[in-house]
């Protein structure tokens, strides 16, 4: 009976955990209607301010220019906080979930199943790729509607695959960070570092070229850092811009450690609850 | 639960024709050590020695249940009691001794021993309030294993068996106490366990639901379950155990049957006194009582204080008693003849443990 017989039982704990968090989440659509109005309405303010304090047409010292024109900067500082929105997001409800589960006690009688704690670790996550698809849709619409941006079909639909692509690998981020925030009790765990990593570093509202170049290797090792990168890339420059087979590998190979990493993070944790009777407090 | 066709791990294996009982779940000599207070993280990086108080919350614990037992733990609020069960539950780690569930060895497997157990921990927490009965009854049956083509039938059987059926489909936020309790009740019954830990079941129901909360631990017994329930209501016990442990302050301070624990208690009947006075010194009361009688609890109420008085026959203490009481100044207001109950068995092991003195003064 080793786990590997199993494996069709935990799969379909897997689901009924996805299953859980969609019902709730159907519930209280506020989740649902965040991913939509966030990363519409907050750029709005930074395409202006980007625009009153950059001026036109500065060519920058690496060689890469800034997007200056009205229509591009509002592309490119959109899709950033398409990523850094969407991050936060995954990152904040994914912790909330957690700790909300062990103050309600259900954390507890979910421990008394043999089931694999992936059900704890990525029941959310289905809910919060769809709320990336959602944000991702809105985001289009308000920079063709808005800016009359034109983005041609098969960009949008070649965006859609990055946000698909990248949304595994941000939600083994999220349940890294919401397991350290689970056993490290009463306080922010990864989550917070984790936010302040992604804003410095990712190229959210900046590009790479102009942090540091030491910033910027660093940012270049992350993967919402890729996500943004391509994104930006699709959308301006078309599909072909990409090397698809390279950024699949690149995000699944990172999914796959992330997740493992969390897990065993999981198991140390519940261990140790397992020893000093922690588990089910509050 | 019991009609045929069902495909449950307890199929064809009906204790009434087993011939040999078998203990489904064995523990020996657990003991549980917790460290009380807090060390910080500069004493810890000063090497500062450690200052936390040990409590030893369980203590050599050996115990048994078989198939198609229902045992009680008995003992008074910190004894240890929820304790014992997290740690058959896979929830905390003993610091000593060996848990066997269904031979599985809990602490080498605790994966395998949690696909036995069933438990319903205390308190009505442990579900999600903002899904439905029906809802949280499918997610923990998956998350058991229960087979996909299953869960609607098995679901909809849990909810009849706490009568929660017509319910079902609201939100558990919305309901009682009582109800939450039973809900855990389906939920820890969803995949049909040979083996259930119940932790103070019926603290939060009203004296209908508990009469059936006893219903349904009948019926456990009948398909062969074994059933260790902690609590500290011993009128349940008395009605539902085969067996009683007595837990006092992490030692099993008795088990056996029922009948064999109110042995324990010196007579056979008890007789209750209450004695007038509102300013009466309750241990004065005692110590003079337990100089003449066979004495049990003794506590102070507002106006009176009452005593359980033990004897072989109430009538002839009820004859002799008058003359005595006067002799002492004392003045009965009520006395009522009863049998001895495990209340008494109870008071009679944890105030020997406590240094054989009377009457905890209330
Ligand atoms: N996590 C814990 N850390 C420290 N002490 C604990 C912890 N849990 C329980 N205790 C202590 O262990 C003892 C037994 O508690 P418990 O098993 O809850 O008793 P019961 O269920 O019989 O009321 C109590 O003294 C309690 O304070
Ligand atoms: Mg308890």
């Amino acid at each position: 009976m080793g786990i590997r017989s199993d494996l069709p039982l935990h799969a379909w704990a897997l689901v009924a955990a996805a299953k859980r968090e969609w019902r709730v989440a159907r519930r209280y659509p506020d989740v649902f209607i965040g991913a939509v109005a966030w990363p519409v309405v907050t750029p709005v303010v930074f395409v202006f301010q980007a625009r009153a304090s950059m001026g036109h047409g500065t060519p920058h010292r690496s060689g890469q220019t800034i997007p200056t024109d009205s229509v591009h900067l509002a592309v490119f500082l959109y899709l950033g906080w398409l990523v850094a929105s969407w991050l936060a997001l995954l990152l904040t409800e994914s912790s909330a979930s957690l700790s909300g589960q062990r103050v309600q006690g259900s954390l507890e009688t979910t421990l008394l199943s043999p089931a694999t704690r992936l059900t704890l670790l990525f029941g959310l996550a289905p809910v919060l790729l769809v709320t990336g698809a959602l944000s991702y849709i809105a985001v289009l619409l308000a920079l063709v509607l808005g800016f009359g941006a034109h983005i041609a079909l098969s960009s949008a639909l070649a965006g859609g695959l990055v946000i698909l692509l990248a949304g595994p690998t941000l939600a083994a981020i999220a349940a890294a960070a919401g397991t350290t925030t689970l056993f490290m009790r009463r306080s922010g765990g990864l989550v917070d570092i984790a936010r302040a990593l992604s804003v410095t570093f990712c190229g959210f509202t900046a590009p790479l070229a102009i942090m540091p170049t030491w910033a910027a290797k660093i940012g270049r090792l992350l993967p919402p850092t890729w996500t943004v990168d391509t994104l930006r890339d699709t959308i301006f420059g078309g599909p072909s811009k990409t090397d698809w087979p390279r950024l699949s590998l690149l995000l699944i190979g990172t999914f796959l450690v992330i997740s493992a990493l969390s897990l065993a993070a999981f198991a140390a944790g519940e261990q140790r609850g397992r020893r000093s009777g922690t588990l089910g407090g509050v | 639960m019991t009609e045929p066709g069902r495909t449950g791990v307890l199929d064809g294996q009906q204790v009434s024709s087993a011939p040999h009982r078998e203990s489904m779940l064995a523990i020996s000599d657990v003991a549980k050590d917790y460290l009380r207070g807090r060390r910080t993280l500069v004493q810890r990086l000063r090497g500062a020695p450690d200052e936390r108080a040990v409590v030893h919350a369980v203590d050599e614990v050996s115990l048994a249940v078989d198939r198609g037992e229902v045992v009680g733990m008995l003992g008074p609020n910190g004894a240890g009691k929820s304790t014992l069960v997290k740690i058959i539950a896979t929830l905390l780690v003993p610091s000593r001794g060996s848990v066997r569930v269904c031979d599985v060895d809990v602490l080498a497997h605790p994966r395998q021993a949690r696909r036995h157990l069933g438990v319903m921990l205390a308190g009505d927490r442990g579900v999600y309030w903002k899904l439905t009965g029906r809802e949280n009854l499918e997610y923990f049956a998956a998350l058991h294993f229960v087979p996909s083509g299953q869960i609607r039938r098995r679901v909809g059987e849990a909810l009849e068996e706490v009568r929660l059926t017509g319910s079902a489909d609201e939100y558990v936020e919305r309901y009682s106490t009582g109800m939450r309790q039973r809900l855990n009740l389906a939920r820890a019954l969803i995949h049909e366990p040979e083996v259930l830990l119940l932790d103070e079941p019926t603290s939060g129901l009203d004296p209908v639901s508990g009469a059936e909360f006893r219903r349904i631990v009948r019926g456990l017994r009948q398909r062969g379950a074994a059933v260790l329930i902690a609590t500290h209501d011993l009128a349940e016990a008395e009605d539902l155990c085969d067996r009683i442990a007595v837990l006092d302050r992490g030692r099993i301070a008795f088990q056996g049957s029922v009948d064999e624990a109110k042995t324990l208690v010196p007579g056979s009947s008890v007789l209750t006194l209450e004695v007038e006075g509102a300013d009466l010194d309750t241990a004065e009361v005692a110590a003079w009582l337990s100089a003449h009688f066979r004495v049990g609890l003794v506590e102070r109420h507002e106006r009176s204080v009452r005593a359980r008085l033990y004897c072989e026959s109430t009538s002839d203490l009820m004859a002799e008693l008058p003359g005595k009481l006067h002799a002492a100044g004392l003045r009965a207001i009520r006395t009522e003849a009863g049998r001895v109950s495990l209340t008494d068995v109870f008071f009679s092991i944890t105030d020997r443990r406590a240094g054989g003195g009377h009457g905890h003064p209330q």
